[in-house]
């Protein structure tokens, strides 16, 4: 279900964009086959051709937009400030809120904070500015502040229940302590266990079991050769029990909180409508 | 300095010049080639300039691109900035292929470039690559001393481009290049592609290898008993150009943490 909910018409002149729509036609189709670096290029070629102004900058956005979708965070960012020296001022909520979403991928929670709290300023809609609390609140959390996550949410409009208590629930339990995971990693498998990955845990245990066995076989029979070779492969083992258990409490970590960041964002993700391009317009999708 | 004087030569050539800029090598490449088709003169040069040394960045067809680069240093028609670029470029691209016309092309760029940032990089590889190259430096001797003459005026960051590096992999990862070469080249032929995580266990070793030396020991055998769990999740599929899916496990989700105290 899509829904668009707010379009920047701002001073673009309604002759100038049925003209613009057309040259923008190879960009939207790379877009669509989802070769987002190709279609940026297309989209910065018709932003050169343009002076400065309105048009200039929505051409500059979508190409920024473009190599966000390609995972080009840092390119997307220099594009972004091309679109607000092009025409300041007149593309300000979806800058901020692209901004935003990148700053999260590049996991600076700071600046996504920032972001989306300007977001929440510069709008009027009260989908949107859930929509802005809710990252806001997902960047505080990411960045350790349960309390600043509870904060973005106070005046923030719509029914934002569970999201508070995915914070609640969040902040109630404890992380899982990666040293701890490394020492309890000592004992073949119990690292694993520690963080609850107990398949992981059996295979390492019989993994180190079975080839400690060999090597106290191969020792009893003189068979020093192959016991050089069982023990360097459960070296391979034992330090991979010790790693695993580090790691193991890391990815524990990693899932509860993106978990929490899951119920506080929602279901509701912004995207780019493309149907009257050069003008910027974003839609909720679900 | 390639996409700085290329942006200034024509605003045709700004797109080539900011992509180039950004590394975007294939795409500079591409951009530089339409450019080049359509105009003339300098900026035709320059676009061509452009392609060429993106198309030596991208390491794709090299030998082509190595040709581009010598025809336009010695096209004696062509502007003469843009022969010096190529004769730069070219001179680096030959030096590291151990070619002899290395200093000739350097020696081009240095003598006859009237931009300032071209006369200092080519100056100082030239620098560089005499003072490894014994016999050439004593038939050089002219050059040489104008060399020693101008390297005060060189910036620090010149010398640090300028410097030969060594490309080797660290001492640490070799362990693990053995066993994955040893693995890819008598091992894996035997038993095929048994891997359903991406990238593959081997390489997935090399990475870990290369990033953290014997550490990518614990890491690979973290990984092999992960492995069934990973796949029986089914989380992050991707599909192979054989129709094949995998699924990703990349070395940076079970690294980030030595790196950064970021979630």
């Amino acid at each position: 279900m899509n829904k668009t909910l707010w379009s920047f018409w701002g001073l673009f002149a309604a002759v100038g964009s049925v003209w613009a729509a057309e040259p923008a036609q190879l960009a939207l189709e790379l877009d669509a086959e989802g070769q987002h670096e190709a279609a940026a290029v297309e989209f910065r070629r018709l932003a050169l051709a343009e002076p400065a102004g309105p048009n200039a900058a929505g051409w500059w956005w979508l190409a920024g937009q473009e190599y966000a979708q390609a995972e080009k965070w840092e390119r997307s960012g220099r594009l972004l400030d091309r679109a607000e020296d092009a025409a300041p001022g007149a593309l300000a909520a979806p800058t901020a809120w692209r901004r935003a979403e990148n700053a999260l991928q590049e996991k600076d929670w700071t600046s996504a904070t920032f972001h989306f709290d300007s977001l929440r300023l510069k709008v009027a809609s009260d989908d949107l500015r859930e929509f802005a609390a809710r990252g806001s609140a997902a960047a505080n959390l990411r960045a350790g502040d349960a309390a600043g996550a509870r904060q973005a949410l106070a005046d923030a409009p719509g029914d934002l229940a569970a999201a508070r208590a995915a914070i609640d629930g969040y902040a109630s339990r404890r992380d899982k302590k990666p040293w701890v995971g490394g020492l309890l990693g000592l004992v073949p498998g119990l690292g694993y266990v520690y963080s609850g990955e107990y398949a992981n845990a059996a295979r390492s245990l019989i993994l180190n079991g079975l080839f400690m066995w060999g090597m106290a076989e191969t020792a009893d029979d003189d068979l020093w050769g192959a016991f050089a070779v069982l023990t360097f492969a459960e070296f391979t083992w034992y330090s991979g029990s010790i790693y695993g258990g580090i790691d193991a409490a890391h990815r524990h970590n990693v899932r509860r909180l993106d978990g929490a960041v899951a119920e506080i964002r929602g279901e509701r993700r912004l995207q780019p409508d493309f149907s009257a391009v050069p003008i910027v317009a974003l839609k909720f999708e679900f | 300095m390639l996409m700085a004087a290329s942006a200034a030569a024509s605003s045709e050539l700004e797109l080539a010049a900011d992509l180039f800029a950004e590394g975007q090598w294939a795409a500079a490449r591409v951009e530089g080639l339409r450019v080049q088709k359509a105009a003339a003169g300098p900026v035709a040069d320059r676009a061509g300039l452009l392609a060429a040394v993106s198309a030596l960045r991208l390491g794709t067809d090299r030998a082509a691109a190595l040709q581009d680069l010598e025809a336009l240093w010695r096209a004696e028609s062509a502007d003469l900035e843009s022969r010096c670029l190529a004769a730069y470029e070219f001179g680096l691209a030959d030096w590291a292929a151990g070619g002899a016309q290395a200093p000739a092309a350097l020696e081009f760029a240095y003598v006859r470039t009237r931009e300032t940032p071209l006369f200092w990089r080519a100056g100082c590889s030239l620098y560089f690559y005499l003072k490894t190259h014994k016999k050439l430096r004593r038939e050089k001797a002219a050059t040489r001393q104008s060399l020693q003459s101008c390297r005060d005026a060189w910036p620090l960051e010149v010398w640090r481009e300028c410097r030969p590096r060594s490309s080797g992999p660290a001492l640490t990862a070799l362990p693990g290049r053995w066993i994955v070469a040893f693995y890819r080249a008598q091992i894996g032929p035997a038993i095929g592609s048994r891997c359903d995580l991406l990238p593959s266990c081997s390489e997935y070793f090399m990475q870990a290898s290369r990033a953290h030396g014997l550490l990518g020991v614990p890491i690979m055998a973290d990984r092999f008993v992960r492995e069934p769990s990973v796949v029986s999740a089914r989380a992050n599929p991707a599909t192979m150009p054989d129709g094949r899916i995998r699924y990703a496990d990349p070395v940076s989700d079970h690294d980030y943490w030595m790196k950064e105290d970021s979630r």
